[in-house]
């Protein structure tokens, strides 16, 4: 065989490109003839070198892709940077001329700005639409749960209201503020059995430390602990509608059966029973057992308080006669409404 | 909490210390914008609601460094300024008090609905992409908070990651707000 056809063969075997039966052919010649079993071996080593070189070059190349592709990305936060300093006045005054020269001649560099701009425009646009949305829920909030008391309370509601609405909205404030006190006490004792409830950490400090705040952070690792910490104070402080508040906006980020608990607790303390029966039933729904047994129990007040007994007697049937610690104090109180 | 605990929590763009404060002031704040606004009661709310906005602005953006007077006073500084610029826009067909206040400092904002298009195109795309992305764009661009706070709050790894991490979301923001501005000149 010609050293021409030895290398044409070999060449199409460490590529693959033979038949079967031929390449056992191949195999037996490597076996058989000394000449054909040197050429294959350099044949082969030369090829492996080739690959590895061809491998280098490439990792070479991917390396060098990558440092330009950081160096774009550090060039562009450069011109982000520059554009938020120009548009906030913090360049020096021969920065901002060059700044408008480059933006007068070079029209990549006018759109890139504008396009930039806008974003950094939208963004104080939404976030400032947020925070008075925010407000807006606020007020909403005072002007449904305090009426009587509100700071711009219409003069007109205030002369139709006769002296028997009056009497009869009297009645059922008493009657409200007399739960509400009751209720309060019991919110130390739930707050007592709950165990988790960080309210010993709240007590012993106004101002979240680290210390609290890995607390709450193990407690609850999917919110921000700070405004965690910030609910929990409300609530101890009694100011329960900035406690459910709070603990709604915990919610709109990041859904929680717990916090939810909680909004439902927040909300019987600000009266408003139907939101705390709805995120009782939610937490109950939610398959979460840590407080399904005050989850019975709170909802059961919250139908009291809205006027429901039959539906807290219908709930608390079996609940108060199984053996928990809730169970007993409804039991209790299913003896009262007797 | 005290009034400076409270500011410092504001600096730090502490939106629950923001609502702590609205609370404090606004039944001293209401009934004074009342008699400034010639009895509007929803004028006299949304006088208020846009001074807290500029406080927490002039408190995330380093301005309230230096308070000499006190909380109060300075909010109704805010207040009286918000009134006069406010009188000033008039002359310029602006009659609503929010959406001024929504627009203000915007430079060169004379084609209001162009000016509306890109901020909604904007506000849509902060709104579909990914929360993380968009709270680090807020935290950074509007609450002004460094990159070690940010890292520190949102767990990432260090200064240098988070500032990446920001590239990477103004970016993915300026894909999403072409995307949304070319579908809606489609449908235009």
């Amino acid at each position: 065989m010609t050293n021409d056809k030895s290398v044409q063969l070999i060449e199409q075997y460490l590529v693959g490109a033979l038949s079967a039966k031929d390449s056992i052919n191949v195999e037996l010649l490597i076996l058989t003839d000394e000449a054909f079993g040197k050429l294959f071996n350099n044949m082969k080593s030369a090829l492996n070198l080739i690959s590895y070189q061809g491998r280098a070059d490439l990792f070479k190349k991917m390396k060098s892709w990558e440092t330009s592709l950081s160096k774009v990305a550090m060039k562009e936060n450069n011109i982000h940077e520059k554009i938020e300093h120009y548009l906030v006045g913090k360049l020096s005054v021969d920065e901002i001329l060059e700044f408008e020269k480059k933006l007068d001649n070079n029209p990549e560099f006018r759109q890139q700005f504008e396009e930039t701009k806008r974003l950094f425009e939208g963004i104080k646009y939404t976030n400032r639409k947020k925070l008075r949305k925010r407000l807006q829920r606020v007020e909403a909030d005072m002007d449904a749960e305090e009426p009587q008391k509100g700071v711009v309370r219409s003069l007109n509601s205030k002369k139709i209201l006769s002296y028997a609405a009056g009497l009869a909205l009297l009645m059922a404030l008493t009657f409200i503020i007399t739960m509400n006190i009751s209720t309060t006490q019991n919110n130390t004792s739930v707050i007592a059995a709950l165990g988790t409830y960080p309210s010993d950490l709240i007590q012993r400090s106004p101002v979240i430390d680290n210390e609290i705040s890995e607390r709450l952070k193990d407690l609850f690792p999917n919110h921000d602990s700070e405004q965690v910490y910030m609910a929990f104070l409300a609530y101890e402080e009694g100011d329960y509608s900035k406690a459910k508040a709070a603990y709604e906006s915990l919610l709109t980020d990041q859904q929680s059966s717990v916090i939810t608990f909680f909004k439902g607790q927040a909300a019987f303390g600000a009266l408003q029973y139907e939101d705390a029966i709805s995120a009782f039933d939610e937490y109950l729904s939610s398959g979460e057992q840590r407080y399904a047994d005050p989850s019975v129990y709170w909802k059961g007040l919250s139908l009291i308080a809205s006027g429901n007994e039959e539906g807290t007697k219908a709930l608390w049937s079996e609940f108060a006669t199984e053996d928990c610690h809730f169970c007993e104090k409804a039991a209790a109180i299913l003896e009262t409404l007797k | 909490m005290s009034e400076q605990q409270l500011i410092k929590k504001l600096q730090e763009g502490d939106e629950l210390a923001f609502e702590k404060i609205y609370m404090n002031y606004r039944d001293t704040f209401i009934p004074w914008a009342l008699k400034q606004l010639s009895g509007n009661e929803e004028e006299a709310k949304e006088l208020y609601q846009v001074t807290m906005i500029a406080l927490f602005e002039n408190a995330v953006n380093g301005k309230l460094v230096e308070l000499t007077s006190s909380l109060k006073t300075y909010i109704f500084a805010i207040g009286k300024n918000k009134i006069r610029e406010l009188r000033r826009a008039k002359g310029k067909k602006i009659n609503n008090i929010v959406d001024f206040a929504l627009r203000e400092d915007f430079p060169n904002v004379d084609d209001y609905e162009v000016f509306e298009e890109n901020m909604t195109a904007v506000e849509q795309g902060l709104q579909n992409m990914d929360s993380k992305c968009s709270e680090l764009l807020t935290r950074f661009y509007y609450k002004r908070q460094s990159m070690t706070e940010i890292s520190d709050h949102m767990a990432y790894k260090n200064a240098k990651t988070t500032k990446n991490m920001k590239y990477k979301c103004l970016q993915r923001l300026r894909e999403l707000v072409l995307k949304i501005m070319a579908s809606s000149q489609k449908t235009i």
